[in-house]
């Protein structure tokens, strides 16, 4: 690879790589992000090159292995342009007539195809399926055209214009267009990122930094992993402008250990960019240097806050420390340091290349912009969807993601362990900072998991306390200590044990940790209790006074019984029974006794006959 | 041998305060577990108090300091998977390894480990055995997992789990359609039935003994 002196020598190659790629008249993409891989992708990428192979196909049609699409439900999943066929659930038996027949002889095979639930028609092509058809893909859908391990790929999508845009402008330039933009801080402050900018560039300092969060520790968001898996360098080309603008000279990607795949070809992109001189001392002849280098988190939730990351940079205890003074002032070694999220990186070359008013042209008064969200839970379409600020969670729920599975949606979880439980009457609601927050629950990084009538909103409530005192650094007292209390109290609601007074004091114990705590883990993590009780009050009565589980979910609450009038006594639940809890001869009607019985439920999957009820 | 893969790691990082984290994870990657007399050396070379190298060791999740076993079961407790009844499936791991998340079963063999999110919300709820996913996870298929793990075939469940997976969509339908005609019998997805021959073949010694010793059943 030759080093780039200049931009005109970056367009150069831009051009060459196009008119490379005229050689091939097909491409596929084939989805190769930790969804599909879970769903054994990489047995499909290898029939496919083998197959490519045996055809003597490999100069015509370029297989091209990307990051996630984002409909990891349908996965693994291909695109065939320039048709923009969309073929999805694939296995590596259906490659070698994916190639006779469409690449070949154009022909569409619809038992591949994606098939709309509601109509129950094959849709062929991917921009006119409902799941892509009606979100704002700016962000997530430059994943498809570009294999993550491939420089060429994002500089053919235009990649680094923006950089070479932004090393003609002065700093000031870069940071008003960036506040004229409206963008706010993509991992769950949402803080205007101009002003953050605008402040580290003001701080007094030699040395200034800028680091990359990708520790997304929010259970149920992965939108930053499939951003910095699938398209590295967009990360690091807004690192590299907001480096330029504020005046640092390194940068650092703080990445969790749990994405192998986004550390992987994160560490690819750099090298790459240091071999083409786009990294490194002046850079494209522009005067301007700068370098960034990855450092690997440990698993902490906490080593998510700002204070905390710096610390754990540092080779410290990822705790956060109170913020007396900003980190714009004293973060990294003491020296002014700017960090953002992935997703707000990844905005940053597109805002400079098409402007500012491009971006704000999308969301609401306050929130401008498209957001990724990570639909996940008891809903059809699981997957990454990106739409405009602003747009209602019905839409989101229900046009995008198809509604739940068994059929209505209780609620929807936003926020992640900060955030809370939005009932269906909220639903119409526009999906911005304010209107979210007012509502109890926030933002937050994206994740959005829908429940529906078998999820237990007290289990809810006490499945985020248990991963909040387990992600608790333990260093102040109301989130250490308060949180154990209110755990205790829901643990009680659930056994059945608790009285009509332990919510008074639910609400009393959270508003002491919320008002007390350090950093925002600890005054957000009432939020989820909060927000349940203000919104499923009676569920909670439910489990204090009549000591039932509507959704029989807590196993001190229910019962499995086997209906004798459908159980033939084929004894397949006796075998399966891990307690021994369930008696009964051969042909004769079982029996469970209640005393063993650990609810486990295995019988209940086990039995064909579905004889085996839950009370 | 040890002291040297030590030194490479000391070099490579930088003997300095901040390079701790990075020194830990590598030794926790080379050796599976961060041994004492590595933590030692670590701290004396790092110029990092012991104590502080034994709390950060103590603090992060990445770090175990103990040995960790063969097999690493991995269950994914994310809030998609939680709401999909992932909580059964640590309950059953724990029951049938009898040992609880983070700790590793008596025999040495299985190591279980609770994660707060893989990201993998779609085929939630996920479970990984040395790095092999598994996906749509319930209680009886996690007891097909360990045993075929126990038999050293760990990509056995593998081929099984990904048709139940594909019987909500429509595709799935065809192959539950073509199921029913070709063998008569209706075959319930997502059980441990209809699985292909070859897997039901593999599992049946195991299935055996543990059906035998039902009652008191623990994997020694």
């Amino acid at each position: 690879m030759e080093v780039i002196k200049n931009p005109e020598v970056l367009s150069v190659w831009r051009k060459k790589i196009l008119n490379k790629n005229t050689f091939y008249t097909h491409t596929v993409s084939l989805c190769g992000g930790t969804g599909c891989q879970a769903g054994s992708c990489g047995t499909v990428i290898s029939a496919f090159k083998k197959e490519l192979a045996r055809n003597k196909l490999e100069k015509k049609v370029r297989l091209r292995v990307t990051g996630c699409h984002g409909f990891c439900e349908q996965g693994p999943l291909m695109i065939i342009e320039p048709d923009n066929i969309f073929y999805c659930r694939l296995s590596p038996g259906d490659v070698p007539e994916i190639l006779t027949q469409t690449i070949k002889n154009h022909k569409i095979i619809e038992r591949l195809c994606y098939t709309d639930p509601s109509t129950q028609k094959k849709c062929p092509v991917e921009s006119k399926i409902p799941f892509y058809a009606q979100q704002s893909r700016i962000l997530i859908d430059r994943n498809k055209n570009t294999d993550p391990s491939d420089i060429e790929d994002y500089i053919a999508e235009n990649g680094y214009a923006a950089l070479c845009k932004s090393l003609k402008m002065q700093a000031n330039d870069i940071i008003q267009e960036i506040l004229k933009s409206g963008l706010r801080g993509r991992g769950g402050g949402g803080y205007p990122t101009g002003k953050k900018w605008q402040q580290t560039a003001a701080a007094a300092g030699e040395k200034k930094y800028i680091i990359c969060n990708a520790d997304e520790g929010d259970p149920g968001a992965y939108m930053d992993r499939s951003i910095l898996e699938g398209n590295p360098h967009s990360v690091i080309e807004g690192m590299m402008i907001g480096a330029k603008a504020i005046g640092a000279d390194e940068g650092i990607i703080y990445v969790r250990n749990e994405y192998p795949l986004a550390v992987l070809h994160a560490g690819i992109a750099l090298e790459q960019c240091r071999n083409a001189g786009l990294l490194g001392k002046n850079i494209l002849g522009s005067g301007f240097s700068f370098d960034i280098r990855i450092v690997r988190g440990a698993g902490a939730f906490v080593s998510g806050e700002s204070s905390a990351l710096i610390a754990s940079i540092s080779g410290k205890v990822g705790e956060p420390s109170p913020k007396d003074v900003h980190l714009s002032e004293k973060g990294l070694e003491q020296n002014p340091t700017n960090m953002n999220n992935v997703e707000t990186w990844a905005n940053i070359p597109l805002i400079i290349e098409n402007g500012a008013m491009w971006f704000a042209s999308r969301g609401t008064e306050r929130s401008k912009g498209t957001k990724i969200f990570a639909l996940t839970g008891k809903i059809k379409n699981t997957g990454l969807v990106e739409v405009a600020m602003g747009t209602s969670l019905k839409k989101i729920i229900y046009d995008i993601g198809g509604g739940s599975i068994s059929g209505t949606v209780k609620a929807v979880q936003t926020g992640g362990p900060s955030g809370g439980c939005l009932p269906a009457s909220k639903f119409d609601l526009p999906v911005d900072f304010e209107a979210l927050s007012e509502a109890g629950s926030m933002v937050g990084s994206g994740g959005m998991v829908v429940m529906d009538e078998n999820t237990c909103m007290v289990d809810v409530a006490r499945y985020f306390l248990d991963f909040l005192i387990d992600e608790s650094c333990g260093k102040c007292v109301p989130c250490r200590i308060g949180l154990s209390r209110i755990r205790e109290i829901i643990c009680r609601i659930t056994e059945g044990k608790a009285e009509m007074q332990d919510l008074e004091l639910l609400e009393e114990i959270s508003q002491t940790v919320s008002e007390a705590s350090l950093c925002a883990l600890g005054k957000t993590a009432p939020n989820p209790v909060l927000s349940t009780i203000r919104y499923f009050r009676e569920e909670y009565i439910s489990h204090i006074h009549d000591k039932k589980c509507p959704a029989k979910v807590c196993k001190s609450l229910i019962k499995f019984s086997i209906s004798p009038e459908i159980c033939t006594g084929c004894g397949a639940c006796k075998r399966e029974c891990p307690a021994g809890a369930i008696s009964g001869e051969k042909k004769q009607i079982h029996n469970i006794d209640q005393s063993i019985c650990t609810k486990c439920g295995i019988c209940r999957e086990t039995c064909r006959l579905s004889a085996i009820s839950l009370n | 041998m040890k002291e040297n893969k030590l030194l490479e790691i000391f070099r490579k990082r930088g003997e300095k305060p901040s390079s701790l984290i990075e020194v830990l994870q590598d030794i926790q990657q080379t050796f599976s577990f961060l041994p004492e007399d590595a933590l030692r050396l670590t701290a004396e070379k790092l110029k990092v108090p012991l104590i502080e190298v034994f709390r950060v060791a103590n603090f992060y999740k990445a770090f175990s300091l103990t040995p960790r076993g063969k097999y690493l079961l991995t269950i994914c407790i994310g809030t998609a998977c939680h709401v999909r009844g992932a909580s059964r499936l640590i309950d059953e791991a724990s029951r049938l390894l009898d040992t609880k998340p983070g700790c590793t079963s008596e025999d040495g063999f299985f190591t279980l480990e609770a994660v707060n999110c893989l990201g993998a919300c779609a085929l939630g709820p996920v479970a990984v055995i040395n790095g092999v996913y598994h996906d749509h996870v319930t209680p009886v298929k996690l007891k097909k997992i360990i045993a075929d793990a126990r038999a050293g075939n760990l990509k056995a469940a593998k081929t099984g789990s990904t048709s139940p997976s594909k019987t909500d969509g429509v595709k799935g339908k065809k192959t539950a359609v073509k199921n029913t005609l070709s063998q008569s019998a209706k075959k319930k997805p997502g059980t441990a039935k209809g699985k292909s021959p070859l897997l039901k073949k593999k599992t049946v010694p195991v299935k055996k003994t543990a059906v035998k010793k039902r009652g008191d059943f623990r994997w020694k």
